[in-house]
């Protein structure tokens, strides 16, 4: 087991109140493994992840309650000095932008050599080499010139590759890419999602992918876990949640997702709604403000997460045997 | 690079010539002429003066006659100092009020950058309240009330009690003059507090501006240490708005050293700029503007390659313009 979440709670204050991003999140992920986090913008994703490396802010931030146990021990409780040893090291992470995310006066070069001096102690020119290499490795053409570039020289696409570069440096065990793609053109997400996934199997680094695209989910990943509202409400392997979903919010997810083998004529249904205010989370299920099945408990009181076979969980009322059996609606034939 | 510099120098000769133009007809167009003050001068020594320093010819003429002059460095005689060039004036003055100014600049803005800095990393704590409030105070109080309230407080005060304490005849902060070091600590500081309230204030929102940003949360999530994150990526981007201010900034101090100058009885520059403008001293006006105009067109020319240096982004490419 290389990460075990267990019921975490991340707060932030803020002039409103107390903003709940993440209220009881637990999950594991295992060696060389890649896990999948779907959901919606604002339901607490990169919050958990962040957490993880204790990236956000504190104050505003807080991490109320739970545990991160990162191979045995404990992020929560590693003093700063501790933490620094963790990031870039053992676990790093790649943003959603890759416009913003280098420094614009600095070469790529240092930039990558930069972790390389901080965690392996290596000398400034034996890291340059090693920087050109691994450029080589994500694929950035003439590398050992691009080394001594600005990040003001280089595409999009070809900023997120320096990105993961910087971030596979000191072969961490465990990569976070949030959102790795979304800020690039569709050409270039694919291209991107390509190199990550074959990186994965050459490294064997364990990952944690966020997105809110199912289809990136589908090619890349073993294991899937569906957020909302700060909540877990789906997990499980790939194949289970994708072809045995049982969570409503699910089938919303896959009923608002193209797809380029089915009938072009159908129309995407997007799930009608918002998700809730996480200022005042509801009492029962998040989700039942927008769900079709809907009954009273689901306003009154939040559904455990129930396992419904080997590694697959739901937090769904549905799944209790007093509830009415409802089937899963025609998923566009998936 | 090497036409780029080309091409900068000859824009700034047009700019002083610019210059030259406007100043000469505008001075001219002044109500009033050299030699008509409250003493009335015989007619004849007044025809007699005219011709020396050649005021009879017409505009136009004495116009071509100043510029030719001045390509081939001769500023003139003054007209009220008798005997005396332009050039000479300034190189008799101008070395204390550059020194006074450079010391002002370099207090002002090494003491401004770290109150910047502090306050941004401490924000919203008693570090940032106190360098927003000596920043205030900078910005609200002309350089004539601090000088003044430093020479009662400090010049005087202080000094008499130290005097009491250790029966010592040294002055730690003389009230005036520009004599020994401890002379210059006083107008110096009085000088620099404007910049220095200016730099701490663009500093800290410019760092506020840089903590939030991406790379900063790229360069924490990479393992460096706090101050590596600091020195190396936060303050590098955050001191580009300071370094463009550098330009304006030692103009106007450089020609704010007048008020500090006339407060600690500092004998500089400034005197004779303010002073040739009453005294209807053509040459002077002239030879001073010139020489103000050209030094700032030189200190703006070497903060953009400055700036080049600390942004690549700007940096230009080679042969290109």
């Amino acid at each position: 087991m290389l990460l075990e979440v267990k019921d975490l709670h991340v707060s932030f204050h803020t002039y409103a109140g107390e903003v709940k991003a993440v209220r009881g999140l637990s999950y594991t992920l295992n060696k060389g493994e890649v896990l999948a986090v779907v959901g919606e913008s604002g339901c607490g994703k990169s919050v958990s992840v962040q957490t993880v490396l204790r990236l956000i802010p504190i104050p505003p931030g807080e991490i109320k309650k739970g545990e991160i146990l990162l191979n045995g021990r404990d992020v929560l409780k590693l003093s700063e000095k501790e933490m620094q040893k963790v990031r870039g090291n053992e676990v790093s992470m790649i943003f959603q932008d890759p416009m913003t995310s280098l420094n614009p006066t600095m070469t790529i070069g240092r930039q990558i050599a930069e972790v390389l001096t901080r965690h392996q102690g290596m000398r400034r020119v034996a890291a340059m080499e090693k920087a050109i290499e691994i450029l080589t490795l994500v694929e950035v053409p003439n590398a050992r010139e691009r080394a001594h570039q600005y990040p003001h020289e280089f595409s999009g696409g070809m900023r997120q590759r320096v990105m993961i570069a910087m971030a596979l440096a000191c072969s961490p065990d465990l990569l976070i890419a949030d959102e790795p793609s979304t800020a690039l053109d569709v050409t270039i997400q694919a291209q991107m999602l390509d190199l990550l996934k074959g990186l994965q199997k050459k490294l064997q680094t364990s990952i944690i992918l966020i997105t809110h695209d199912l289809g990136v989910v589908a090619n890349i990943a073993q294991q899937v876990m569906i957020m909302y509202a700060g909540l877990a409400v789906e997990t499980g392997d790939l194949r289970e949640v994708f072809y045995d979903a049982r969570h409503p919010y699910t089938w919303g997810l896959m009923k608002s997702m193209s797809r380029l083998d089915l009938n072009r004529k159908r129309r995407l249904t997007p799930i009608e709604g918002v998700p809730p205010d996480l200022l005042n989370p509801p009492e029962g299920c998040p989700f039942a403000d927008r769900c079709d099945y809907a009954m009273r408990v689901c306003r009154e009181e939040m559904p455990e997460l129930k396992i419904v076979s080997g590694n697959h969980g739901c937090a769904c009322w549905l799944l209790h045997e007093e509830a009415p059996k409802v089937s899963r609606p025609e998923l566009n034939g998936g | 690079m090497v036409r780029y510099i080309i091409k900068r120098f000859l824009i700034s000769i047009l700019t002083v010539w610019v210059v030259i133009t406007a100043t000469f007809f505008l001075m001219n167009l002044m109500p009033g002429k050299p030699y008509t003050g409250e003493k009335a001068i015989p007619k004849a020594i007044q025809e007699n003066l005219n011709a020396k320093y050649g005021l009879d010819q017409p505009l136009i003429t004495r116009y071509f006659i100043y510029l030719k002059n001045v390509s081939r460095g001769d500023l003139g005689m003054s007209m009220t100092y008798k005997n005396r060039e332009v050039s000479e004036i300034i190189r008799d003055n101008f070395p204390v009020s550059a020194d006074l100014g450079i010391r002002s600049l370099i207090f002002g803005v090494i003491a401004g950058l770290f109150l910047g800095v502090i306050s941004a990393l401490k924000h919203n704590r008693g570090w940032d309240s106190f360098s927003m409030l000596v920043a205030i105070i900078g910005v609200s109080l002309p350089s004539f009330i601090i000088g003044t309230m430093l020479q009662f407080g400090l010049g005087l005060k202080f000094s008499a009690f130290i005097k009491d304490l250790f029966n010592t005849d040294f002055q730690l902060f003389p009230i005036a003059l520009w004599e020994s070091p401890w002379h210059k600590i006083l107008p110096s500081f009085a000088l620099g507090l404007a910049s220095l309230a200016l730099v701490a204030r663009l500093m800290r929102t410019s760092m506020l501006d840089v903590l939030n940003q991406d790379y900063i949360r790229t360069a924490k999530s990479k393992g460096l240490s706090y101050r590596t994150v600091v020195m190396r990526h936060t303050i590098r981007n955050a001191i580009l708005p300071v370094v463009t201010i550098l330009g304006p900034l030692s103009a106007a101090v450089l020609t704010g050293t007048f008020v500090v100058e006339n407060i600690f009885a500092i004998p500089g520059l400034g005197k004779h700029f303010v002073q040739s403008v009453g005294m209807y001293d053509y040459t002077m006006i002239m030879g001073l503007t010139l020489f103000y105009a050209s030094f700032l067109i030189a200190v703006n020319f070497l903060v953009d390659i400055l700036y080049g240096i600390i942004d690549p982004r700007i940096r230009l490419a080679k042969g290109k313009i």
